[in-house]
């Protein structure tokens, strides 16, 4: 079962729209998955590709700006929760 | 051992020289690459990048060759210089899946192996080159070291046409002559690089390491990602500084919003583009927004960089000095064209189609359709065919270009097999690039072959198409 918070629905729905995921609906997101490790269960399987267009995504609907160099780059774009914790600190 | 004499260029006179330095116009106190700190920015002189490519030359194993996987940029080309030293050809696999290294690494024998700068799972003999001491002294250095032209410098895998990939060997004089002509064209005076692209990738290597030893770049030890990381190396650089990137990198930068009235103005010179052609409304666009000229560079792993254009003004590629290029005339459906150069000790054959105006000029016509390009990421069909039929469990499967219209696309995939899609692209990742994984992978009773088992482009659109229609009415 998902166990979404609110502006983590939202910011999934951003993600399936950004990437065109077909396979997978937003509420499927779980939360606290890998978002990129292909080879971890329940992951997306994203890429780089894909890093680019979320951080677009982002800029768009959050007016914040993902970085690379930020130490701490790897857990922020861990899964959907530390990428909506990550956006909503920056917007705190 | 390292011989040591008078610098000069390859290129200075007629006569073919035997050599060509490590560092095509060594000052000991010049600056060879920027270091981004908590702070600012600390620069290296090209002495203290000769003393570590020494001091790291004398530590290593002697071997045939070995797999550079250093992931910074300035400890990647200390590697690379230190085994072209060693006389160890640099081996730069097409990816990082652990399958791939092991099998690169056992086609190359015994002595082969990897060398990294970072904590590496690596199951074949390996050096953590952040692991060793090495003992610089603060001697200056008079003169750049000599190379032999013919020395294998590198070794860069692409796709072949039988489907397996192929080793495309790259002679010391390839790579510096290459950088050289690219640097007389972009680089007018000492600039500063930053770039998007890694430097294992052809075009990563020529522009953002090699116009460093053998041009005027100068360079940025970053690998930006996202828009505002390219923001912040390009302030960090504190001088005239070009971006070396491809046109999704671009896309982002443009479309993010970090560039905008706010932001301090950026030091650009120019942006170089390539691994895949901008239309010139985009490039336009671009140059606007950057306000900067934008260029684009034209090659392929066979033949390295071979031409330039600055898109807008002219859609013609100029060639670098010295190419030319041969059309075979055996095949009337797809006209071969290969292309030759002095510094190519073979001459190269090009994956696109090609309509060449004068001696030094052409226009390019679609890739041959084989072969599929995702953000610099290129694969032959064949290829990742034979890579989704490799996984046990899949019964029959084919990869193809949906049509939807983009510069480029994502493959996408049929396949009968009780695997979930998951698994199956779980599997692929282990062989292939993960912007190659096909996506989406749908399962499909069957494949719809015709009576000789032959599978065409046309049939599998139709199915394409029906599925999408199948989905959009559900």
């Amino acid at each position: 079962m998902s166990e979404q918070t609110e502006q983590e629905r939202e910011l999934a729905e951003v993600l399936i729209e950004a990437l065109e995921l077909e396979d997978i609906s937003a509420e499927e997101i779980i939360a606290q998955a890998p978002l990129f490790d292909i080879n971890a269960p329940d992951s997306l399987g994203l890429d780089s590709i894909d890093a680019l267009e979320i951080s677009l995504a982002i800029a768009k609907k959050y007016q914040v700006q993902l970085k690379a160099d930020d130490e701490n780059n790897k857990s922020i774009f861990y899964s959907l929760r530390s990428l909506n914790q990550y956006i909503q600190d920056q917007n705190g | 051992m390292t011989t040591y004499s008078t610098s000069r260029l390859a290129s200075d006179n007629n006569t073919p020289q035997a050599t060509t330095p490590l560092i095509a116009d060594y000052m000991p106190n010049a600056p060879i690459a920027l270091q981004p700190t908590k702070g600012g920015v600390l620069t290296i002189t090209q002495n203290e990048f000769l003393q570590r490519v020494n001091a790291l030359s004398q530590k290593l194993p002697s071997a045939d060759f070995a797999l550079n996987l250093c992931e910074d940029r300035f400890q990647f080309l200390v590697v690379f210089c230190a085994l072209l030293l060693k006389g160890t050809t640099n081996l730069l696999p097409p990816n990082r899946q652990p399958l791939t290294l092991k099998d690169i690494a056992k086609e190359y024998g015994d002595t082969c192996y990897c060398i990294f700068d970072s904590p590496n799972k690596c199951d074949i003999a390996h050096i953590d080159v952040s692991q060793l001491a090495l003992d610089i002294t603060l001697e200056e250095i008079a003169t750049a070291p000599n190379i032999s032209n013919t020395q294998m410098a590198a070794i860069a895998f692409t796709s072949g046409s039988t489907g397996k990939p192929k080793a495309i060997n790259k002679r010391w004089q390839t790579l510096a002559t290459t950088a050289q002509l690219l640097s007389q064209r972009l680089l007018k005076a000492p600039t500063a690089l930053v770039a998007t692209v890694p430097p294992q990738h052809m075009y990563g290597l020529e522009t953002s390491l090699l116009m460093v030893l053998q041009g005027n770049g100068i360079m940025h030890n970053s690998h930006p990602f996202f828009p505002a990381d390219i923001t912040n190396a390009l302030c960090n650089t504190g001088m005239p500084s070009i971006l070396i990137s491809t046109p999704i990198h671009l896309r982002a930068l443009i479309k993010s919003g970090a560039i905008n009235s706010d932001t301090k103005p950026l030091p650009l010179q120019g942006v170089i583009s390539a691994t895949a052609p901008l239309p010139a409304s985009l490039a336009e666009a671009y140059e606007n927004m950057l306000a900067c000229p934008l260029w684009e560079i034209y090659g392929c792993t066979e033949a390295g960089s071979m031409a330039t254009r600055q898109t807008h003004a002219n859609m013609q590629w100029a060639l670098l000095e010295g190419f030319k290029l041969h059309h075979s005339t055996t095949d009337n459906t797809h006209p071969q064209v290969t292309a030759s150069a002095p510094h190519l000790f073979e001459p190269a054959p090009l994956g696109d189609t090609i309509e060449q105006l004068d001696e030094n000029h052409f226009l390019l016509g679609s890739r041959h359709q084989d072969i599929i390009n995702v953000g610099g990421k290129r694969a032959s069909v064949a290829d990742l065919n034979r890579q989704l039929l490799d996984i046990p469990g899949i019964e029959d499967g084919a990869i193809f270009l949906p049509p939807n219209g983009k510069i480029e696309s994502r493959p996408a995939a049929f396949v009968v097999s009780a695997l979930s899609e998951h698994e199956v692209r779980a599997a692929l990742s282990k062989r292939i690039d993960a912007t190659l994984v096909p996506r989406p992978i749908i399962s499909v009773p069957n494949l719809p072959r015709n009576s000789t088992g032959k599978l065409t482009q046309q049939a599998l659109q139709q199915l394409w198409k029906t599925q999408q229609r199948d989905k959009a009415t559900q």
